[in-house]
This record gives C-alpha cells, structure tokens and sequence, in this order.
C-alpha cells in the first residue's frame, strides 16, 4: 500500500475580502460606442 | 454576435458592419464610413466627418456590389482632386457635440471609433491597479512628444468629465439609479495616470494624428497607417 505523502505546509496569503473594481464602478469598456469616442476628450490636446 | 474577420471581403451593406477581429487598420476605418444606399446605385459617407460642402454620394456603376476593400482600392486610384479623395481628405478629427450641446461634449468622429475603443482599453487596464496598486502599466518612453504634469491632469480630468456621463449598473442598463459610479480615475497612482495620458498620446499618433491635426482638426483617411494585418486586441459589443 502506497505511503501517503504529506503535503508540505505552505503559507497561503489570505487576501482581504476585496470587491474587484468591476464590481464597485462602471467598467469604462461597457459604455456605448459614441461615449466610447468621447471618453478619448478629443477637445483636449493629445 | 460579432462580425467574421472576412467581413471587409464582403459587400458594402447599407449600415455600417458590427465591431470584429476583421484586420486593417485604414480599412477598418473606411469601413466605418461608407455604405450602400438603399438602391444600390450608390456609395454614401457618413456625413458627421465630412466638411460643410464636399459631396457624401458617389455613383457606383459597376454590375457587382463592391466589397470595403475594393472601395479603399477605388479610392487609392481616384486623383487627388477628385470628389471623393477630397471628401475623405479634410475629415474633421472630433466634433463638439452630439447631436446639441446639452446631450454630450466632443467625440472623435466616425472613422476613429477603434482609436476611441483603444483608449478606452488602456483607461480599463489602468483601472486595475484599484485593485492592484502595483499593476504593471508601462507608459511610453520613446516616439512621442513627454507629457508634462499639468498635461498629465488635464486630460485626466477630460476623462473623469466623460466616464461620469454614462453609467451602468449590474445588468449594464444604463444610468439608473442603481448604477455604479464611475471610475475615480485621480485616485489612481500617479505614475498609472501617466501612463494613460502617454498611452493616449501614442494613440493618437498611431491613428497619424499628431498635433498639426488636432489643431487644424482635419485629418485624412491616408493619415491613417494601412497595417493591413492589425485588428484589435478586444472586440467591444456594440450595445
């Protein structure tokens, strides 16, 4: 009967419960396509 | 539903083709603003682009429907002078408003709706560092012109003041109540923030607008690189 390896013990980081963005503001990639070309503020100097 | 990548193969249809991976940057341009009309007998151009004065309609005599390619190949051979190349050669860069002023600011025009979705793509991958505070945003070092500080919050600004005007909530409807606020860009990083303005200025440039064109706001469709094999890295749904 096979031995049962014992896993290593590694440290997992427990990352803070944080909402990803896309869930907390609107994703610019979502907008209609005129807002799209709005968003580039083409009244402002490249 | 997006368009296959042959769809510049095919023909002219009287509205404009969907967004998809169909390559070329100059004839994806083109594509944006041409049409059949209704009958068929002739070319039309979208007209917001286009200078006061110059014509929008061209006969097209030929049997067959011609593809978008084999319009830019038209349009490659007409003289200089000839209606058409003058049309497409003194196309306004953006205009102020749509369509009043009470109803959105300016916007870049027609043909330039993948270099307004690039920038959009890099203003998406900046956000990230929301999460992230130490995303890896490259800026650009070479090929443009430095950005200077004061430019660096201008154009933040100028996009805040848009990414405030439509907002979508959980299901992507648009501007109700329940809807997310937008993006606070200034909150990012400043060196994110950087990043996006030079990225936004490299854009530009790899449109062929550069500041001559910006400040006479005329660009020509032949300012545009062909790059015959380019084809955006994300394929927005056109809602």
């Amino acid at each position: 009967m096979p031995s049962i390896r014992t896993l290593p013990e590694t440290p997992v980081k427990t990352r803070p419960d944080t909402t990803p963005w896309t869930d907390r503001y609107t994703d610019p990639e979502r907008i209609c396509p005129q807002q799209r070309r709005e968003t580039s503020s083409p009244d402002i100097e490249p | 539903m997006q368009e296959t990548a042959d769809c510049l193969d095919r023909p002219v249809r009287i509205s404009s083709p969907r967004n998809g991976p169909y390559p070329g940057r100059r004839l994806r341009a083109l594509a944006r603003l041409v049409s059949m009309s209704n009958d068929g007998s002739s070319l039309c151009l979208a007209c917001l682009p286009l200078r006061e004065g110059v014509s929008r309609m061209f006969r097209w005599d030929r049997q067959a429907a011609p593809s978008y390619r084999t319009v830019l190949s038209w349009l490659d051979e007409q003289p200089d002078n000839a209606p058409a190349r003058i049309a497409l050669s003194s196309m306004y860069v953006y205009r102020d408003s749509y369509p009043s002023p009470s109803c959105g600011n300016a916007y870049l025009t027609d043909g330039l709706q993948d270099l307004g979705d690039q920038i959009v793509s890099d203003v998406h991958e900046a956000c990230q560092a929301f999460d992230d505070p130490d995303l890896w945003f490259p800026g650009v070092d070479e090929g443009i012109e430095p950005v200077t500080d004061e430019h660096v919050a201008r154009v933040i600004e100028g996009m805040q003041r848009e990414l405030r005007r439509e907002l979508r909530n959980p299901q992507g409807s648009r501007n109700t109540q329940d809807a997310y606020p937008a993006a606070p860009l200034g909150e990012l990083p400043w060196r994110v923030q950087r990043a996006l303005v030079e990225r936004r200025r490299l854009r530009f440039s790899q449109w062929g607008i550069g500041r001559t064109h910006w400040g006479t706001n005329c660009f020509s469709l032949w300012d545009i690189p062909e790059d015959p094999d380019w084809a955006p890295n994300h394929i927005f749904t056109d809602y």
